[in-house]
Formats: C-alpha cells, sequence, structure tokens
C-alpha cells in the first residue's frame, strides 16, 4: 500500500507537468516544472511517511563520512569516468583520424575546457539538492521497500524500470534519445529502463556501502551536469552527439554503466539487507 | 549528533518560522507588477534585490542559532559529554549547512514560479547558487568569533568587521571611479548577463575556483570552532 502511495505521488507531477505544457523541444515549458520535477520522489517520500504514520527510521539520511570517504570520492569520479570512456568509446566508433589535441581545441581549448569543467562543478554542487530529490525517494525508500519483497538483484531492477518509466513523458519529447531512431519513442523509453537499471546498480551500491542517501544524490547530480560535457571534452566539438544521439546515449548511459554495474551487483548479491541503525 | 541537531529545531522552532516567513515575503517582491514590467532591467532589479534581501534574512535565521546555547552549564555538560564538542559543534554547522541549502532550492523554486505567473521575472538560478556560497563563507567566517567570544562580543566583532568593509566600499563609491557601474538597473542586468552569458576562461576558472573552495574553508571553520569553544564558555554571561 505503501509503496502504491508513493508511486503514485512521484509519477503524478511529470506526468502532469508533460502533456499540459505545449510541445516546444524537448524542454518543459513551465519553469516551475523544469525546476521542481526532480524534487517529487523526495516529496513522495516525505508525503508518504506522513500519510501512512511510518515515521523516519531507514530514511538514509545520515551523513556516515566516517569510513565511507572512498565511497564519496567514487560518486565524484564515476561520471567523470563513465564520461570519458563513453567518449573514447564513441570516438572509436565514429571518428577517423582522431586527434585528442584537435579535439581540445574544436572545445575551444585547453582554458576552456577546464573552465567549462570546472564551471560545471561549481554549479553542480551547488544543485546537489536537485539530485537528492531524486534519491531520497528511488533509492532511500522504493528499493529498500522493494527489497522487503524480493531479492536485492531483482529489487534494483524493479527500482531501474520503475525510474525509467519515470522519465517516459521526457523522452517521449526527446530528451537524451533524441527522435530520430526506430519505434520513436518507445525503444527510447525500453533503453531509458535499461540505462536506469544499470545506473541503479552503482547507485544503490554507493547507498547500501554508506547507509547514506548522499553519495548516490552527489553522484546523480554530477551525472547530470557533468557526464555528457566529459564526453564532448573526449569527442571534440563534432556531430557525434548530433547526428547519433540514440547510439551516444545508450553508449554512455547503458553499456559503459553497464560494465560497472557487475561488480556492483555482485557486490550487492552477496550483501543481505541491513536496517540503518536508529 | 542528530539528536542536537533536532534539539536545535526544537529550540529554534518559532523563531526560524518567522525568519523564513520574511525570507519567503522577500521572495514574493518577485509577483510584484507581474507582466506589467515591461522593462527588462526594472526585473532584473527586483529579481536581484529580493533574492539578495531573502538570503540575508536567512543569513540572519543561520546566526540565530547560537546564542540560544549560551548557557555554562550546557556547555560544560555538552564538553564532559560523549560525544564532546565536536558533535555540537558540527550538529550547529550542519544545521547552518542544510538552511543554506534550503534557501537556495526555495528561492529557485519561488523564482521559477514567479517567471510562470510573472512573465517577465528574471532566472536568478545562478545567482542563487552563488548567494548560497558566499553564504556558507559568510557563516565560516562568522561562526567561529561566536564560539570565541560568544555571540554578543562575536556579534560586535563582526560588526566591526563589516562596518570597515561598508566604509572601504562608501569610499571607493565618493572617490574612487564608478563609470563603470552605470545606473542602479543596469548593474543589476549586467550582473545577470555577467552570471548567464559566456565569459573568459580566466574569469570562469577564478569564479569557479573561489566558489568550490568555500567547501574546505567551511570545514576548516568547523575544525577552528571545535578548537576556540572551551574558551568561548568563560565568556558566557550564564
Amino acid at each position: 500500500m505503501r509503496m502504491i502511495i508513493f508511486l503514485l505521488l512521484s509519477f503524478t507531477p511529470p506526468y502532469l507537468f508533460m502533456p499540459l505544457s505545449p510541445d516546444d523541444g524537448i524542454f518543459i515549458s513551465s519553469a516551475f516544472g523544469a525546476t521542481t520535477v526532480m524534487f517529487y520522489p523526495a516529496i513522495a517520500n516525505l508525503l508518504t511517511r506522513l500519510i501512512t504514520r511510518e515515521g523516519m527510521g531507514e530514511s538514509f539520511l545520515r551523513i556516515n563520512l566516517r569510513g565511507h570517504g572512498r565511497e564519496y570520492v567514487l560518486s565524484l569520479l564515476y561520471p567523470v569516468l563513465v564520461g570519458l570512456i563513453g567518449g573514447v568509446v564513441l570516438t572509436l566508433m565514429y571518428t577517423k583520424n582522431y586527434s585528442l589535441a584537435a579535439a581540445i581545441e574544436s572545445n575551444g581549448g585547453g582554458d576552456d575546457v577546464a573552465a567549462s569543467f570546472l564551471y560545471a562543478l561549481f554549479i553542480g554542487a551547488g544543485e546537489v539538492f536537485l539530485g537528492f530529490g531524486e534519491e531520497f525517494g528511488w533509492r532511500a525508500y522504493l528499493t529498500p521497500k522493494l527489497e522487503k519483497l524480493m531479492p536485492t538483484f531483482p529489487a534494483v531492477c524493479v527500482t531501474g524500470v520503475i525510474w525509467g518509466l519515470w522519465h517516459a513523458p521526457l523522452v517521449a519529447r526527446g530528451y537524451d534519445w533524441g527522435t530520430d531512431y526506430p519505434f520513436f519513442p518507445f525503444l527510447g523509453i525500453i533503453s531509458m529502463c535499461g540505462a536506469c537499471i544499470m545506473l541503479s546498480a552503482f547507485l544503490t551500491y554507493l547507498t547500501k556501502r554508506t547507509g547514506s542517501v548522499y553519495p548516490a544524490a552527489i553522484c546523480h547530480t554530477f551525472i547530470d551536469v557533468i557526464m555528457a560535457l566529459c564526453v564532448l571534452m573526449v569527442t571534440g566539438e563534432t556531430d557525434i552527439l548530433e547526428n547519433h544521439t540514440y547510439m551516444s546515449s545508450l553508449v554512455v548511459m547503458f553499456l559503459i554503466p553497464a560494465v560497472f554495474a557487475v561488480p556492483c551487483f555482485v557486490y550487492l548479491c552477496r550483501k543481505k539487507p541491513l536496517p540503518e541503525k536508529a | 549528533m542528530y539528536g542536537l541537531m533536532y534539539k536545535d529545531l526544537a529550540v529554534n522552532k518559532k523563531n526560524l518560522l518567522i525568519l523564513f516567513g520574511g525570507f519567503l515575503l522577500m521572495h514574493i517582491l518577485q509577483f510584484l507588477g507581474g507582466g506589467e514590467l515591461e522593462d527588462e532591467n526594472t526585473a532584473f532589479l527586483i529579481t536581484a534585490m529580493s533574492v539578495a534581501m531573502a538570503f540575508m534574512i536567512s543569513g540572519a535565521a543561520e546566526s540565530y542559532l547560537f546564542s540560544a546555547d549560551e548557557r555554562k552549564k550546557f556547555a560544560f555538560w555538552v564538553i564532559s559529554s560523549q560525544t564532546g564538542v565536536k558533535a555540537l559543534v558540527g550538529a550547529k554547522y550542519l544545521f547552518v549547512f542544510a538552511l543554506a541549502v534550503l534557501s537556495v532550492v526555495l528561492s529557485i523554486s519561488i523564482n521559477a514560479l514567479s517567471i510562470d505567473l510573472a512573465g517577465n521575472a528574471a532566472n536568478s538560478s545562478v545567482l542563487c547558487i552563488m548567494l548560497f556560497y558566499v553564504q556558507l563563507f559568510l557563516r565560516g567566517v562568522e561562526i567561529p568569533f561566536l564560539y570565541a567570544f560568544g555571540s554578543k562580543r562575536g556579534n560586535n566583532v563582526r560588526a566591526v568587521i563589516m562596518m570597515t568593509v561598508a566604509l572601504a566600499i562608501s569610499v571607493y563609491l565618493l572617490f574612487g571611479d564608478i563609470s563603470s557601474f552605470g545606473s542602479l538597473e543596469d548593474m543589476w542586468k549586467r550582473i545577470f548577463d555577467f552570471l548567464d552569458t559566456e565569459q573568459s576562461p580566466a574569469v570562469i576558472i577564478t569564479i569557479s575556483v573561489m566558489g568550490l573552495s568555500v567547501f574546505p574553508l567551511y570545514y576548516l571553520s568547523y575544525v577552528i570552532s571545535c578548537k576556540v569553544y572551551k574558551r568561548g564558555v568563560t565568556s558566557y554571561d550564564r
């Protein structure tokens, strides 16, 4: 029952915002909708606890920095690594006569690349609450609840599918996957679910290892802010991302995260779910 | 430590609510005029002023947290407790950080709402993030003073520093070259343009490094506060 209330509360706003807004590309035309859409899973978490009088047990709100510094560093490194490796793979797939110097030059030179990277970090660090908005709903509420019904592996997969479907209105507008692919938008939505399963594995790993939602929130924010930038750093200002949007997203959001997801799944399947300390 | 944070919330609940009422009231300024604001500069001015004033109020709310604990009995109990000074000071720093984050979340959300409803309010997201860093920096400087001298004397020390800075700015405004500032309305528009449009890499790197360095400085401030806490206890009146 709690899960149904939670899902209703988290799915209603994005599904309401998208069809109600006029069709003007991938962006939600309501500034308020676009700004707050990532908060709704967190709000749903709090409201569900309030409505069902569940209390704030297992909230994963503790920071738990001591002894878990490695996970916090990993949460920052993961988006950068995935972006850079994704960039290399895309370059190998689509570029002939590649030169890193030329790629950096096409991004405006070393100074511009460093400036863009630091600025993204600066903005990302100030916007970590956006990542928190989603993670506090998916990783800190939905996954633990699903784990009570099924083993960890399917719980993470189901979370990924739900998370992917939550993005469906955006995907139907061409967000992340573009519009130029067969069976648009259904293939995009299925791909988004797959990508969310892979990303969910790492984010759940971070949450479980630390017993805290913050590393996942940091990682999620930097996935949104930095990953595409890292891809661009390697590929340069070429037309790869523009002309091969679907394949680019498939590589960067599904294939590379899938490689990282394997050890995470192994860890998650070995570890028995532990309740958070009160 | 989380219990101490809850204690801070419970003790300061009324005052925090009043101050956040003021914070929200400041933001309502953005809705004034609504679609009638045809002048872009006026929209920038109103948005920037309301956001800046709202952040000043939330800054006051953050500073207010410290005076409630200034009792010798409580301070000595904290020093002798198992979690010690680090937990008390850490809880305060976390609480202040949480309030700063809440300020940004509310500011950005209300600004977005005002863009939807009032039509031509300026987008202040980057300004809000900038003010978040400024706010953290100011608290990072202020809190060790509050712990070292008590809130009474600490506020006096802060007031002296602020007045010195204000005096220096006034002297510059009176005798320095202010032609580049133009009018007040233009100034806010240029600040927004500066935040939104592409700048030279050197400027972006400087702003980003300054902003990101606030986090280690905030931690350093916490370490200093832990060290000076015992010294400050002797200055408490009760």
